[in-house]
């Protein structure tokens, strides 16, 4: 039952470079239709484990499945991947090169001008279609790399940074593609390091560190995991007396809002009492964002890593 | 909008698919490099520089004003004078005055010279001095030297007793014809344009190699550099993109030698004509001054040598384009994986080096397979792979090499290039994904020993 709902299975998978892992028994399931956030610091084996999924790369150990099936060469027709590193024939008219990409994934030629022209269109770069990719600005070429991308309308798309370089009305443009490919069922898996497109678009989310998954969940369990006893409070009146109230430490404090973290008392408790003294206009949990979970979360196995070589 | 039905694809057999996508390849590399200016510029200006180098010459002989000198000739034995003909270049004159007061006549005189003849003319050296404000050139100084030469010869024979009738009878002409005999019978043969064809193969294949190899390399650094490689491998394999890539500027290749004999039969067809048109329009004096025993030898010679360039021999045409295709797989597919193993083209200096000694060991001693196209150098160099391409070329033109030779060398040659060509897709596999550190000779040992 739960194998078919899942999209795509990674399992076990190791990969070996010659001085180091890469990729060290990483096992995902990505559901279908679904937006997963592939989150990590630099160098963690994102791209590694992309590779795999693309097969760029092989696995040592481990199997990829897409629908229970391992990885074939039919599979590259159904990938779309748009690396970190954007690349482009510069000397290349828009139109070749694209037709030549979609007919390398094995599109015939007809259907691949079709669906060139269409997208051109959709995302306003009809009129550049015979001006060589090099005399286009950078973010004219990144919108070139996304229809690159999408335009033999693949069912999975796998996008390593698709926001950087594109001016704000561009972002938007794409995020609202990515959302419409979504929801006719694509299944994309997201890489990145801007925490608030994560928040804003992924469903599910994976932590790479050190070539291991350090956390796997969807974003409202991840949030609701590393929540803290914070709450934010806006009054207008004197919010120095908080402290006579309950036994709290003061993280941030303002003209009329205080940031405080609770020590031996629930959220409901408090307010109870809160509600006696002052008169509040705003009673919040304040959830972390992913970016401070990420970043406690990867200093605490970099913590862990240190020390463990300190006892070897 | 969107339906992704991408599992539901019609089902086209892989390699159908597979062959199809190289040959994408193959368009692709072919066809960006034929439409480019650089390609149609190199075909139309290599030949037109080639002709030029042979032409040049001899325009420049044709035209070039000959330099006129006055000599004054001191000759006490008065035996030398009467033999030394003035001509365009000299003007031989007598004269009574001696060397000193000659030499304050000719200051500032810059066309004017003396010459002296010593008396005494029987000796086993005898030391004639030139003198003049100016040094004569080299063309002077040699013709100068040919005309004393002969009239003393002329004077030492004289004085031994021979009489002139005589000595026009020692005057002849050698015609050395050279024959190779064969099952057929015998065939005429001139060894020096059959070296001199062996030779130009040689080069051709060296020139092809070197340059093809390079575009070779460049090719993959500018996928690796600018990142299209990366897209691109995950479309088609690896080795089908190298495979594509070498094969697209192997036809760009042919294409531009085949452009190249197209061109040579038109040229040699409208010099063949220019010459006759020149020939029949010559008036007979010129005529007469022409056909001097000198430039008789001479337009013999040429004409041997048109009609042997003009007869194609295609046993030696078909050698040819196996060795340079056998020799470009080999190179081109080396080419490619240092490409693959460096970031930019600079960087791929180094690497490339143990690549080029072999292809220029053959060039260097190319002169000694020409002297001796049968000698041990010769027969291991025109087996050995790395060397065949070139040294099996000259010595089919000029040798009939045994054909137990020829057959191992071909199949050492192909065993060689499949060789090379598994071993550079399996450093191309790896190097183009690669980036940032220079790899050493031993990275590459182990990206060729590294399984997928």
């Amino acid at each position: 039952m739960k194998e078919n709902n899942n999209y795509l299975e990674i399992k076990n998978v190791t990969k070996v470079y010659s001085s180091k892992v890469a990729v060290k028994d990483i096992s995902l399931s990505i559901s279908e239709g679904t937006i997963y956030g592939l989150l990590g610091p630099n160098g963690a084996g994102k791209t590694t484990l992309i590779r795999m999924i693309t097969r760029i790369l092989y696995p040592d150990k481990g199997e990829i499945f897409i629908k229970g099936e391992a990885l074939k060469e039919k599979h590259i027709k159904i990938t779309g991947y748009m690396p970190e590193e954007r690349g482009l024939y510069r000397k290349m008219k828009v139109f070749e090169q694209l037709i030549y990409f979609l007919c390398l994934k094995g599109l015939p030629k007809a259907r691949a001008c079709q669906k060139t022209e269409m997208w051109l269109k959709k995302l306003n770069m009809y009129e550049w279609k015979n001006k060589p990719v090099g005399e286009l600005s950078k973010g004219m070429q990144q919108k070139i790399q996304f229809i690159l991308t999408v335009s033999h309308e693949p069912s999975l798309l796998i996008l390593d940074e698709p926001f950087a370089g594109l001016d704000p009305v561009n972002s938007q443009l794409i995020k609202d593609i990515i959302l419409e490919l979504k929801a006719s069922g694509v299944t994309t898996i997201f890489s990145t390091h801007r925490m608030e497109q994560v928040e804003e678009m992924c469903d599910k989310i994976a932590l790479i560190n050190n070539a291991q998954v350090i956390l796997e969940d969807n974003i409202r369990s991840v949030k609701k995991r590393f929540q803290k006893n914070i709450y934010r409070i806006e009054s207008d009146n004197d919010l120095s007396i908080l402290k006579d109230i309950a036994d709290l430490t003061v993280l941030e404090s303002g003209n009329n809002y205080s940031v405080v973290e609770l020590k031996s008392i629930t959220g409901k408790e408090f307010l109870i009492k809160l509600l006696n003294k002052v008169d509040i206009t705003k009673f919040e949990l304040k959830l972390p964002t992913l970016n401070e979970i990420f970043i406690e979360l990867v200093s605490k196995s970099e913590e862990g890593r240190s020390k463990k070589e300190i006892i070897i | 909008m969107f339906n992704s039905q991408g599992l539901t694809i019609n089902y086209i057999s892989p390699i159908t698919l597979l062959m199809n996508k190289i040959w994408l390849i193959i368009e692709r590399e072919y066809m960006t490099r034929v439409k480019s200016k650089g390609f149609i510029l190199s075909t139309l200006l290599v030949p037109l520089g080639l002709a030029l180098l042979i032409v040049l010459p001899f325009i420049a002989g044709m035209i070039s004003e000959k330099e006129y000198l006055k000599i004054y000739v001191i000759d006490p034995s008065g035996r030398v004078l009467p033999l030394l003909k003035s001509n365009e270049s000299f003007t031989f004159l007598s004269t009574r005055e001696d060397y000193d007061s000659l030499k304050e006549k000719l200051r500032g005189e810059h066309r004017e010279g003396i010459l002296v003849i010593p008396e005494d003319l029987s000796g086993e050296v005898i030391e004639i001095m030139y003198f003049s404000f100016d040094n004569l050139t080299l063309g002077q100084e040699i013709q100068l030297r040919g005309k004393l030469k002969e009239i003393l010869h002329k004077i030492k024979i004289e004085n031994l007793g021979i009489p002139g009738e005589l000595l026009e009878k020692l005057n002849f002409r050698l015609s050395l014809s050279t024959g190779k005999l064969s099952q057929k019978g015998e065939e005429k043969t001139n060894t020096l344009i059959a070296a001199m064809s062996g030779y130009i193969m040689a080069f051709l294949i060296y020139i092809s190699m070197v340059i093809y190899g390079s575009f070779v390399m460049r090719g993959v650094v500018e996928e690796k550099a600018n990142r299209v490689v990366e897209i691109l491998i995950c479309s088609v394999r690896p080795f089908d993109l190298m495979i594509g890539k070498i094969i697209g500027i192997g036809a760009m290749g042919i294409t531009q030698f085949a452009i190249w004999v197209i061109m040579k039969t038109f040229f040699v067809f409208i010099g063949a004509c220019i010459f006759s048109w020149y020939s029949m329009n010559i008036n007979p004096v010129q005529l007469q001054r022409i056909s001097s025993l000198q430039s008789e030898v001479f337009y013999g010679q040429i004409q041997n040598i048109m009609t042997q360039f003009h007869s194609f021999d295609f046993k030696l045409l078909f050698f040819f384009f196996f060795y340079f295709i056998g020799g470009y797989l080999l190179y081109s597919s080396l080419h490619a994986a240092v490409g693959s193993a460096v970031d930019q083209e600079s960087d791929a200096n180094q690497l490339v080096l143990p690549i080029l000694i072999p292809l220029m060991i053959p060039m260097i001693i190319l002169t000694r397979i020409l002297h001796n196209p049968n000698g041990n150098i010769a027969r291991f160099a025109s087996i050995f792979p790395f060397f065949s391409p070139m040294a099996m070329l000259v010595r089919l033109a000029s040798v009939e090499v045994p054909w137990y030779e020829i057959l191992l060398s071909m199949i050492l040659l192909i065993l060689t290039f499949l060789g090379s060509v598994w071993i550079s897709a399996r450093i191309y596999r790896t190097g183009i994904l690669m980036y940032g550190k220079k790899a050493s000779f031993r990275e590459l040992g182990h990206w060729i020993l590294h399984k997928g």
